[in-house]
């Protein structure tokens, strides 16, 4: 009885992990190595740095938020599983689609397309206090216009 | 004191007077002051240092000649003014060593710079030249933004030991105006030089080595990089986002470590790229999203792959020569234009002997295609299986339009010209001088 007890239970979890939603992490950057996939140049400012997670549980890697954008506009969402965008102020890693964004052609960023992230909407306004910026929906970053600074 | 003391002691204090090492004082008057070899006090916190004074006392657009010897302190220049020093005039400083700003018609000639930051900032100025000026392990070379008309001659820059990763560019310059650098030599650094939001730029002779980027250039336009020497570096030239691009006479090699590309282009536009030798690179060329861009006259020898196109469609690559690369090409379906190049794999015959091959030159292959989308795939190159895949496309390519090949092939290379100078002078004195000797050696006998 026992033992049919354990196998029932077994079973139970096996069923529960095979239903559960996989879970896309973000990996660490390596300055060293990693180059972005969109426009060739190496990863060597991580703060900036954005990846995306296949879901067959590949990661690709880019040094700009714009990058990224262009990547999900070139390959579409269906073999996306999540994207990952560095907090400007903690160096967190943020999914793109809770992150807040702020934009301005004076912000610097590696590929000089001047949007950067935040965790919360509070942060967001503070920064754009100091350093005078735009919010910028994420529905928006999709047809927003990457380039040099067409966006103006 | 008898008068014998007096004298004595009035003699002493004249010859210690004389032998005293003179400090430097300013020399506004256009002329060399004698070298010292006593080491300037350091200036404490807040205090000018020594050499800040001699600046502060030069007057606007005068000369001030510096001594064979190391100046500490964090300098600045807001007026115009020149600063000459000797071979050995050296400044160091504990964070940056000069900041030149809101000023006109700087020239700094013959200064070595040592800084924990970036050696030289230079900011709103117009008409800065930099002649034989050494920078040597500090965390970045120069930055210099918003000026215009900048020039950089005989820049010596070598960076620190350790991965490019975690260095500052050799020369960085931001939303700037006409630029030229010459004869410029720069070494272990993140880019030698990075180039920003710059018009009309000229980098010619320069050397740079050991770097991560040796040129590279963003949302630029007018711009002419030749004659230079780049070698070992992650990638050569990298030019993104930038129109009218002329590169020539310029050697890109050894670029073949991970990620390694001789040259790279993103999104250019009206790009002449001639006269160049690319050799040993991982990749010769990768070139995506360009416009209206001409390779030609260049010769590529023993790359791994020479040129990676991707949507490239207005890319011509003609009268090229292609030595001993393991692939001439890998593109996308866009392909590009491919004419009357050389290339030494060729196997077809020229039988009316106008130097044009009578077959056309498949220059693309399946597995190159694989390729692109997995670079893994490379380590399969010259393998029995691929080498199988590759002749077996030569047989089903000829209605293909999505290959790109070359339909006249150069088949011959340039005629062999063997030139001679005789110089008259030599020849009829050296022409004398044997008969002499057979006449003499004769006359004993």
């Amino acid at each position: 009885m026992k033992l049919f007890k354990w196998i029932g239970f077994t079973i139970s979890v096996f069923i529960l992990a095979a239903c559960s939603e996989q879970t896309y992490e973000p990996r660490e950057i390596n300055a060293e190595a990693d180059v972005c996939y969109m426009c060739n140049m190496s990863i060597t400012h991580v703060d900036y740095a954005a990846q995306i997670v296949l879901k067959n549980g590949d990661h690709v890697a880019f040094d700009d938020l714009g990058c990224l954008m262009e990547y999900v506009l070139e390959q579409g969402k269906e073999k996306i599983g999540a994207g990952f965008i560095r907090d400007t102020n903690s160096s967190k890693w943020l999914n793109i689609e809770e992150a807040i964004y702020v934009y301005s052609k004076e912000y610097w960023t590696p590929m000089n397309y001047g949007v950067l992230a935040f965790n919360s909407q509070e942060e967001a306004n503070d920064y754009i206090k100091a350093q005078p910026g735009e919010i910028v929906p994420y529905e928006e970053l999709l047809t927003f216009n990457w380039g040099v600074h067409e966006h103006e | 004191m008898t008068m014998k003391n007096w004298i004595i002691a009035t003699v002493c204090g004249v010859l210690v007077g004389i032998l005293t090492p003179i400090v430097a004082e300013a020399s506004s008057e256009h002329q060399h002051e004698s070298p010292s070899f006593v080491q300037p006090k350091k200036p404490l916190k807040g205090e000018k240092s020594q050499l800040q004074k001699l600046i502060d006392r030069t007057e606007p657009g005068g000369t001030l000649f510096l001594e064979k010897r190391v100046y500490r302190g964090s300098l600045s220049i807001t007026k115009p003014i020149t600063i000459i020093g000797m071979d050995d005039t050296k400044i160091h400083s504990l964070t940056t060593a000069l900041t030149v700003s809101d000023t006109q018609n700087v020239v700094l000639e013959n200064i070595s710079f040592q800084a924990e930051n970036t050696a030289i900032v230079v900011s709103n100025v117009q008409n800065i030249h930099l002649k034989n000026v050494g920078i040597g392990d500090s965390m970045a070379g120069i930055q210099i933004t918003k000026s215009e008309n900048i020039s950089l001659h005989d820049v010596d820059v070598l960076g620190k030991e350790g991965h490019f990763s975690s260095k500052g560019h050799a020369v960085a310059i931001y939303e700037s105006k006409k630029i030229t650098a010459t004869d410029n030599d720069i070494e272990q650094v993140l880019d030698g030089f990075y180039l920003e939001s710059v018009e009309d730029i000229h980098l010619t002779n320069n050397s740079i080595k050991n770097s991560r980027y040796a040129m590279h250039m963003m949302y630029s336009n007018h711009i002419e990089l030749a004659n230079n020497n780049l070698f070992n570096n992650m990638t050569g030239f990298m030019v993104m986002i930038a129109k009218d691009v002329q590169i020539s006479d310029n050697m890109v090699a050894k670029n073949n470590m991970l990620n390694s590309l001789g040259v790279y282009v993103y999104d250019v536009e009206n790009v002449l790229f001639e006269d160049n030798e690319l050799r040993e690179n991982t990749t010769a060329m990768d070139i995506q999203n360009a416009r209206d861009i001409t390779v030609e006259k260049n010769v590529f020898l023993v790359n791994g792959t020479v040129l990676h196109v991707q949507r490239s469609q207005e890319l011509f690559v003609q009268q090229n020569e292609f030595h001993g690369n393991i692939l001439t090409v890998r593109t996308d379906q866009q392909g590009f234009s491919l004419k009357r190049n050389y290339y030494d794999d060729y196997e077809g015959k020229d039988y009316n002997g106008d130097q044009i091959g009578d077959t056309q030159y498949i220059a693309t292959n399946s597995f190159g295609q694989w390729m692109v989308r997995k670079p893994v795939y490379q380590y399969f190159m010259e393998s029995p299986s691929v080498m199988t895949l590759n002749m077996m496309d030569t047989e089903v390519t000829e209605n293909n339009t999505q290959v790109v090949v070359d339909e006249y092939p150069i088949i011959l290379k340039k005629p062999f010209s063997l030139e001679i100078d005789i110089h008259i002078w030599q020849l009829l004195i050296s022409s004398i001088l044997l008969i002499s000797m057979l006449i003499i050696r004769r006359r004993l006998k």
